[in-house]
């Protein structure tokens, strides 16, 4: 029962002391400094890759690494067969819209070997949307990327089988684009409006 | 000269679906067969897309809890978790430690409730019709009484809040939790004694709808699936949150990664879920059950997190990202099923159409949270 009760308030020395709402919001200062010093995995990768450039930053649980589209191959085949990553884990691929400043590409990643996890981000402008896809490195990015496609308009070049998924076959809309409006007819008689 | 001919055959191409008792939902297969053999199968999804990413983004997050729920209506607490976690984490609140037990009792008995109506319905996939049927949902209807007690509701519970969770449990829960428990264990011997021991179940079962391994993972299956393979890969243990690290429990796995492993290991774990539920109630504390001085309108600081847990199907993770607003400027599902589900045309290629319907069962699929 001490035991118990020593875990317990052990559980709570730990955690930082309570802050108050104002002072949660001015937590945030990631872009000001480039390059922090942020977790292995960054080192890591930079070990593997000396000679591409990446922004680092420390998000709640994973090391965010951001590449240029470029270099998204060559990282992602480091990342999938250099032993010391050895991100063998597919865990999703996604995207943000941050209109004016381009379409994000999202990739997480884990390893099972290794036990230490990665968030990769591309950056691609909005009128010329594309990355090269990456089912030859995991087959599960496939319906990721299809969805990713679908929802922004994000062509993955080199991709198998770049269908609609979710979205009805001949539907040619991005939902999750910003500016894509939350509740409207999208199609009338066969012809997008958007 | 004559020229030896071998029987010819001819593919046929058969529609499942997309409204089909055996599809779990509203889920549409192409399969190519070969007389009785599957040599290819299409699927297809996206019956059930309601755009809930879409709608995420212009909800508030007190009100996007509430969809949580609806991603996936077999473990609601567990996505409610993953959003609470990720708003939480963010904000930097610290959640009452009663607030936290709450939330992994519910969690581990979302988990038994979804598990045992995969043992209801995989059984009837299987044959046994009503049988196992009727015994899971006798099991699960006990979990079902006590969640309506805690919430009020039987589906969309909306129970967590960013913070803690809505309200304290009724009096008496501690009690009637404790004979849940002990009436789910003869429940789960039970459904043991009617399936695992079966050897129509087990002739049906072994060595249907294997995966390598490796395929496995780099399909980032999850859950069930990949301990199937003997890969012993679960978040609680892996990369622990909320109170995890405080719990004594297994991670069962299973060796040859086929349809009866995926049952098996889903047994197991009901066990240990149930081990968790009462280390839970026997370190249960006092105290209060919402942090205290949030604001009423909740906003988050900038910044992304990508949050999972252990769904009873899988790695659920979202994937948030905050620009400073009341709603979140872009929330990403990751859905086990979703990246489980691709790996069906792998798993069913070869076998015969009859296995098609229990490869399908034994993923464990919900649609809602496929599709999204």
């Amino acid at each position: 029962m001490s035991e118990e009760q020593e875990r317990t308030t052990g559980g709570e020395g730990e955690r930082p002391p309570r802050r108050t709402p104002e002072m949660q919001v001015t937590k945030s200062d990631e872009g000001a400094a480039p390059e922090p010093e942020v977790g292995g995995v960054a080192s890591l990768f930079r070990e593997v890759l000396p000679d591409v450039v990446f922004g680092a930053e420390q998000q709640a649980y994973d090391v965010a690494l951001t590449v240029s589209r470029e270099d998204l191959v060559r990282v992602m085949e480091a990342a999938r067969r250099d032993p010391r990553l050895a991100f063998d884990y597919f865990r999703f691929n996604s995207g943000v819209d941050y209109q004016a400043e381009g379409l994000e590409v999202v990739y997480g990643l884990y390893s099972l070997t290794h036990k230490h996890s990665v968030i990769i981000k591309v950056r691609v402008p909005q009128d010329d949307a594309w990355v090269p896809t990456l089912v030859h490195l995991w087959k599960g990015a496939n319906w990721h990327e299809r969805e990713t496609r679908e929802m922004f308009g994000i062509e993955f070049r080199g991709h198998p089988d770049p269908r609609n998924l979710l979205l009805d076959e001949d539907l040619d809309i991005h939902p999750l684009r910003k500016d894509h409006p939350l509740a409207e007819i999208e199609l009338k008689q066969g012809e997008n409006v958007f | 000269m004559t020229i030896e001919r071998e029987f010819e055959t001819v593919t046929m191409d058969i529609n499942v679906g997309p409204q089909h008792p055996a599809t779990h939902g509203v889920f549409r297969m192409v399969l190519t067969v070969d007389g009785e053999r599957v040599v290819d199968l299409e699927p297809y999804i996206g019956y059930m897309h309601r755009g809930g990413e879409k709608l995420s983004e212009n909800m508030d997050y007190r009100q996007g809890i509430g969809y949580q729920d609806r991603t996936c209506y077999l473990s609601q607490f567990i996505a409610e978790h993953a959003y609470v976690l990720a708003a939480e984490r963010l904000m930097e609140i610290q959640v009452p430690e009663r607030a936290e037990y709450i939330r992994v009792i519910m969690d581990e008995l979302n988990r038994v409730a979804s598990h045992m109506m995969f043992v209801g319905a995989f059984g009837q996939d299987v044959g046994t019709f009503g049988t196992a049927f009727g015994y899971a949902f006798r099991e699960r209807e006990r979990i079902q009484d006590l969640f309506e007690e805690v919430t009020g509701e039987r589906l969309m519970y909306s129970y967590y809040r960013v913070g803690g969770v809505a309200w304290d449990l009724p009096p008496g829960f501690e009690e009637s939790c404790r004979r849940v428990i002990r009436e789910l264990r003869q429940g789960i011997a039970d459904l043991d004694g009617l399936l695992t021991t079966n050897e129509v179940f087990i002739e049906r079962t072994r060595d249907v709808g294997a995966i390598p391994v490796e395929d496995a993972i780099e399909y980032g299956l999850s859950g069930p699936m990949l301990r199937a393979c003997g890969v012993p890969f679960d978040i609680r243990r892996a990369e622990p949150y909320s109170l995890y690290d405080r719990f004594d429990f297994e991670v069962p796995v299973g060796d040859r990664g086929d349809v009866f492993d995926r049952y098996w290991v889903r047994m197991q774990e009901m066990a240990q879920s149930l081990r968790i539920v009462e280390q839970a109630l026997e370190q249960l504390p006092g105290g209060p059950i919402l942090a205290e001085r949030l604001p009423r309108m909740l906003r988050l600081p900038p910044g992304e997190i990508y949050q999972r847990v252990e769904d009873a199907r899988g790695e659920y993770g979202l994937y948030l990202v905050s620009r400073g607003a009341n709603k979140p400027y872009r929330l990403k599902m990751r859905s086990p099923s979703f990246s489980n589900l691709q790996a069906l045309r792998d798993m069913t290629v070869g076998h015969y159409v009859a296995d098609a319907v229990i490869i399908l069962g034994s993923i464990d699929i919900v649609l809602c949270e496929v599709d999204r």
